[in-house]
């Protein structure tokens, strides 16, 4: 299976990376177009075609396509890739890893033209009914088992840091998924399922989901991609090895608790929403711990910033994690959620993170796959991957300041009580005011979309072999000068 | 003692998990540990 006799190299699996890579960039690039498209019917409404591709159809569509099938890809790619070469060692078994990447899409093929026909469980990010909550378990076993039997073989005695946190996202979303998808199906050949809980209990254990895909699934995996590409881009050690260890406890210890947040003013009991918040604000000390190992990382290095645009696109991921960290706890405060909940806001803080801190660190690390992978000794353009970066976070800027003004806007408003006693706004003006800011929504996601299309260009001159002449040259002129 | 586990499991937990993570984080800072912990940090600047 393996062959390392010439050079000290083992000889990686680095196929089934490429495909993962490949797969990202494409699910990447139509989630976004989604995304738009989404927010244009917000502005437009006639661009809901029913019933189709209406609102509520193609919002799961797209949170799905950019959480499951783009941050999903991306995963596996690194992980697999960070895998191999901190273990010294090739992925266990090509064909499992093999059945992982066609297993995986599938699940992301029959999730989609399920949303699109109408069949959900109408769960907030578990949307799919229950024949692909089983396929997707067969799946995330296969993919289980490849990381653990890579691991278990590892020729390097001490399993680097990045592992435990990949291991972390694989273990929890198995928990999460089968916690929250006991389902009974209505009839053996039918797609409607309900679930076993009802209620509360139903909606606790939802959010407990909820909130941990975004911990484990969003937070946790990417922070493994942080701790192997940022300290290989820069060419140096994270700052603090021992700050990365307690930094995986503490956040893997806290984060469990915080779903309740969800959940404030219903009819969970009080003290569940207090330990939910308490925990939520916790979090506050292993994000900004891990934030600030990444970015403490350069110390001694900051040229290195200036000069290196993959690096930037890291760094600012990074800067985006700690903002959106801080600011996800202030909104679980129960009076803070009293006027964030359920308005845009609430969205705004979703992108800051996603469209930053996910986003951003998956092209940091697909800017450094791609040419490793295709063998190529550098991107076609470090130009445009600089015009990415800052295409992209113009547009992210754009639209979670947009969400922040609507979001609160939108709170104040239909808080608003005249001298009568009586609602100031009947909710459509509060719709009608929101219009403005949805307009910017829609530009900031095509300044993101435009940034992710400039990758594409990139990656395919980059993997044709292209070279570009005229960077080329200022390289050579810059090697002898 | 199963009744008294049930009756008490969540201040079991409770103490079992902070037990843990207190353990965790200490080990960390355990003497001599320092230079392992270097060497660990040059893991992924090592392989090619």
């Amino acid at each position: 299976m393996t062959a390392t006799t010439l050079s000290e190299k083992p000889n990686y699996n680095d196929d089934v990376v490429k495909l993962f890579t490949l797969a990202t960039i494409f699910w990447g690039v139509t989630g976004f177009l989604v995304g738009v498209l989404i927010a244009s019917q917000m502005v437009f409404p006639d661009l809901n075609i029913e019933p189709w591709l209406n609102f509520g159809r193609l919002r799961p569509l797209h949170t799905s396509a950019v959480i499951f099938a783009f941050g999903g890809n991306a995963l596996f790619a690194t992980s697999y890739y960070v895998v191999q070469r901190t273990c010294g060692v090739r992925l266990w078994s090509d064909k499992l890893a093999n059945f992982t990447f066609w297993g995986y899409q599938a699940v992301i093929v029959m999730a989609g033209l399920g949303y699109v026909l109408g069949v959900t469980q109408g769960k907030e990010y578990a949307e799919p009914e229950w024949y692909v909550d089983l396929w997707l378990t067969i799946v995330w076993v296969a993919y289980l088992l490849v990381y653990l039997g890579t691991v278990i073989k590892r020729k390097e005695p001490h399993l680097y840091v990045a592992n435990w946190f990949y291991l972390a996202f694989i273990i929890t979303v198995a928990v999460l998924h089968l916690g929250n998808n006991i389902q009974i199906p209505v009839e053996i050949l039918g797609a409607k399922s309900y679930s076993v809980q009802a209620g509360v209990q139903s909606a606790m254990i939802q959010w407990w989901y909820g909130h941990n895909a975004v911990g484990f699934f969003l937070t946790a995996g990417f922070l493994g991609m942080m701790y192997y590409f940022v300290p290989k881009q820069a060419n140096r050690p994270i700052y603090s090895y021992r700050l990365s260890i307690v930094h995986f406890w503490s956040l893997i210890f806290i984060y469990i608790w915080a779903g309740p947040h969800h959940l404030h003013y219903t009819s969970l009991p009080d003290w569940a929403q207090t330990l939910g918040m308490t925990f939520s604000i916790m979090l506050w000390m292993p994000s900004w711990g891990g934030m600030i190992n990444g970015v403490m990382t350069l110390s001694g290095a900051w040229h290195k910033l200036r000069e290196d645009p993959v690096l930037q696109f890291m760094i600012v991921a990074l800067a985006f994690y700690g903002m959106s960290t801080f600011e996800g706890p202030l909104m679980s405060i129960r009076a803070v959620n009293s006027l964030s909940h359920y308005t845009d806001w609430t969205i705004g803080h979703v992108h800051s993170g996603a469209l930053g801190w996910v986003g951003f660190i998956s092209f940091g690390a697909l800017y450094y796959l791609v040419p490793r992978l295709w063998g190529r000794e550098r991107l076609y353009s470090t130009k445009l991957v600089s015009m990415h970066l800052w295409i992209a976070t113009i547009g992210i800027v754009f639209y979670i300041a947009a969400m922040w003004v609507s979001g609160i806007m939108q709170g104040l408003m239909w808080r608003s009580y005249n001298d009568m006693g009586f609602l100031e706004y009947s909710f459509v003006e509060s719709v009608m005011a929101m219009k403005p800011f949805y307009t910017i929504r829609v530009l900031g996601g095509l300044l993101y979309l435009t940034g992710a299309l400039i990758m594409v260009y990139n990656f395919w001159k980059t993997i044709r072999g292209d070279v570009n002449e005229k960077e080329q040259q200022l390289l050579s002129q810059g090697a002898t000068a | 003692m199963i009744d008294f586990i049930t009756d008490h499991a969540g201040m079991i937990g409770l103490l079992f998990f902070f037990g843990f993570f207190v353990a965790a984080a200490m080990w960390t800072f355990r003497p001599g540990a320092k230079e392992n912990y270097k060497k660990h940090a040059h893991i992924p600047l090592e392989e090619n």
